[in-house]
């Protein structure tokens, strides 16, 4: 165990389709920007940058060299990060392990995604193991099909259960100014009649694509202090990994065996016992409504088979006794390179009771997700207060 | 065991590109199409970059606005690089009086090149918003 570090400034973009009002260096400054100003920081005040996105999603390599200037990196250590949906944690995590182990006090971390520049399901595709999966594998979506199928049949849920999480997520994000889709009149019925994707994924049930960026400031212990009067300590952090071929683990959703591993591991490191009671609030990375009732068995939230009774009971609606991605989450905004990130920005704008109109009351502590290439999970148990 | 060619898996990956500009670059390319040459002056450090850049290259300030500038490089270093359809050369120039200095391609002899020659840009016959709407560079002769 190091010192104490907690997220102390939060910064996003806002999200589009297509950002056609600025570049890829632009958009992280409108990120970096926003987050150093709502603490009054500047570059000077970084000691260290971590930066994390999937280059290959924009056709692009080593960005990091060309956009330098823009996020002030010139001269200080920068440490790049690319490991698929996961990737905004994993900056968060490293972040937190640069400054809690007393390398750095203060650490800016950066997570972007500018998805309308290339062709994110071909990028998604070269994931798969070269000689087997590539060749047959469908982008993003048929993969989650083909989980969420074998989750149907094991859990049991419905349609209509995944809907309510759809509609849930777009309600939820009208409350959040940053979020891209607001959908304040979205209705089970209208999930259920837009296209299928793939069996049984429907458009309304798959997370978006979009332009944008997020970025924190994380800092020690007594530099944390000086900055917010309410920073977002780090608990818990729990890395997890798993083989990624399809054939190896048939109930993918299910038993997330990464998922299982990295929130058992900060559960028991922040002392989290019945997550559904202790727990204050989560923001999760779910890339579609059947993984959102997925990650609640997983996680806990309720035993195997009850993920769909347990969106059914309005456990996890803002008002809910769990709330769950009261953001809208990434169902309503997906940079995928800064995607887990806004997770852990939203997670630690809770506790920090900065959250604006989706704050949940007296949020003390909040669990946030990242979930990568069907194998890599990040978990991270944030409290507001005292570290 | 036997390496053979007929083990390697070829595959083509289809990855479509596209790059938005962004405002400042944008203005710098869309001056390209009529044959002007912008540069960037930082408001903070006072540093001026040709070609014009969103962010002060030296303290990573935000750049406003961009100045056009006079289409006169210097040449600073350069490199013959062989290639099928004739040498190339690679250069190094400062534009007008920019705080740095630009790659591009000087199309001369490069027996006749010396560091701090004057240039001039070499514009396409109907330039494109992109750097290649300047040709290259060429010396300018003495009159």
């Amino acid at each position: 165990m190091g010192r104490a570090a907690a997220v102390v400034a939060v910064g996003p973009t806002d999200h589009a389709s297509r950002r056609l009002d600025v570049s890829i260096p632009e958009m992280v400054r409108e990120a970096v920007d926003r987050c150093l100003a709502s603490k009054d920081l500047s570059f000077g005040q970084i000691d260290a940058i971590v930066i994390g996105n999937m280059e290959l999603f924009e056709g692009i390599n080593l960005p990091e060299l060309w956009m330098a200037t823009a996020i002030g990196a010139a001269g200080k250590p920068m440490y790049k990060l690319n490991n698929g949906g996961t990737v905004g944690a994993s900056v968060a995590v490293a972040a937190d392990h640069l400054v809690s182990s007393g390398l750095y006090d203060t650490v800016l971390g950066i997570g972007y995604e500018k998805q309308s520049e290339g062709e994110t399901q071909s990028a998604i595709t070269t994931v798969g193991d070269p000689a087997w999966e590539r060749a047959v594998m469908a982008g993003a979506i048929g993969n989650f099909a083909v989980m969420a199928s074998t989750y149907v049949a094991a859990s049991g849920v419905t349609p209509e259960q995944a809907a309510q999480v759809a509609v849930k997520s777009r309600r939820n994000a009208c409350r959040n100014p940053h979020a891209h889709l607001c959908r304040p009149d979205i209705t089970v019925e209208q999930v259920l009649a837009s296209r299928v994707l793939a069996e049984p994924v429907r458009l309304l049930d798959m997370c978006p694509s979009s332009d944008g960026a997020c970025a924190i400031v994380v800092a020690a212990e007594g530099r944390a202090e000086q900055v917010t009067p309410r920073p977002a300590w780090f608990a818990a952090t729990a890395t997890a990994h798993d083989t990624q071929f399809m054939g190896d683990s048939p109930q993918r959703l299910a038993r997330m065996r990464s998922l299982i591993a990295a929130s058992d591991r900060v559960y028991a490191k922040a002392g989290i016992r019945d997550p559904r009671q202790d727990l204050d609030v989560a923001e999760i990375y779910e890339p579609a409504t059947y993984a959102e009732l997925a990650m609640y068995e997983n996680l806990r939230l309720c035993d195997w088979g009850e993920g769909g009774a347990l969106i059914d009971e309005g456990v996890t609606e803002i008002d809910g006794e769990i709330p769950v991605n009261p953001s809208g989450g990434v169902l309503a905004t997906n940079p995928v390179g800064a995607t887990a990130l806004i997770r852990v920005a939203e997670a630690a704008l809770q506790v920090m009771h900065e959250a604006g109109d989706h704050q949940i009351a007296d949020a003390d502590i909040a669990l946030a997700t990242g979930y990568g290439g069907n194998a890599w999970t990040e978990a991270l148990i944030l409290r507001g207060g005292r570290p | 065991m036997t390496l053979s060619e007929e083990l390697i898996l070829h595959q083509k990956i289809n990855l479509p590109y596209r790059y938005t500009a962004g405002t400042v670059t944008e203005t710098f390319l869309e001056g390209l199409t009529e044959r002007t040459i912008r540069g960037t002056r930082c408001a903070a450090c006072g540093h001026f970059s040709v070609p014009a850049r969103p962010f002060c290259p030296v303290c990573s300030e935000h750049t406003s606005s961009t100045e056009d500038v006079e289409p006169l490089g210097h040449l600073e270093s350069w490199t013959e690089t062989p290639h099928e359809s004739g040498s190339r050369v690679f250069a190094l120039i400062r534009i007008a009086d920019a705080d740095n200095v630009a790659l591009h391609l000087v199309d001369a002899d490069p027996n006749t090149l010396e560091e701090g020659m004057a240039l001039e840009p070499q514009w396409t016959p109907d330039p494109e918003a992109e750097i290649t709407a300047i040709r290259a560079w060429r010396p300018i002769r003495e009159t």
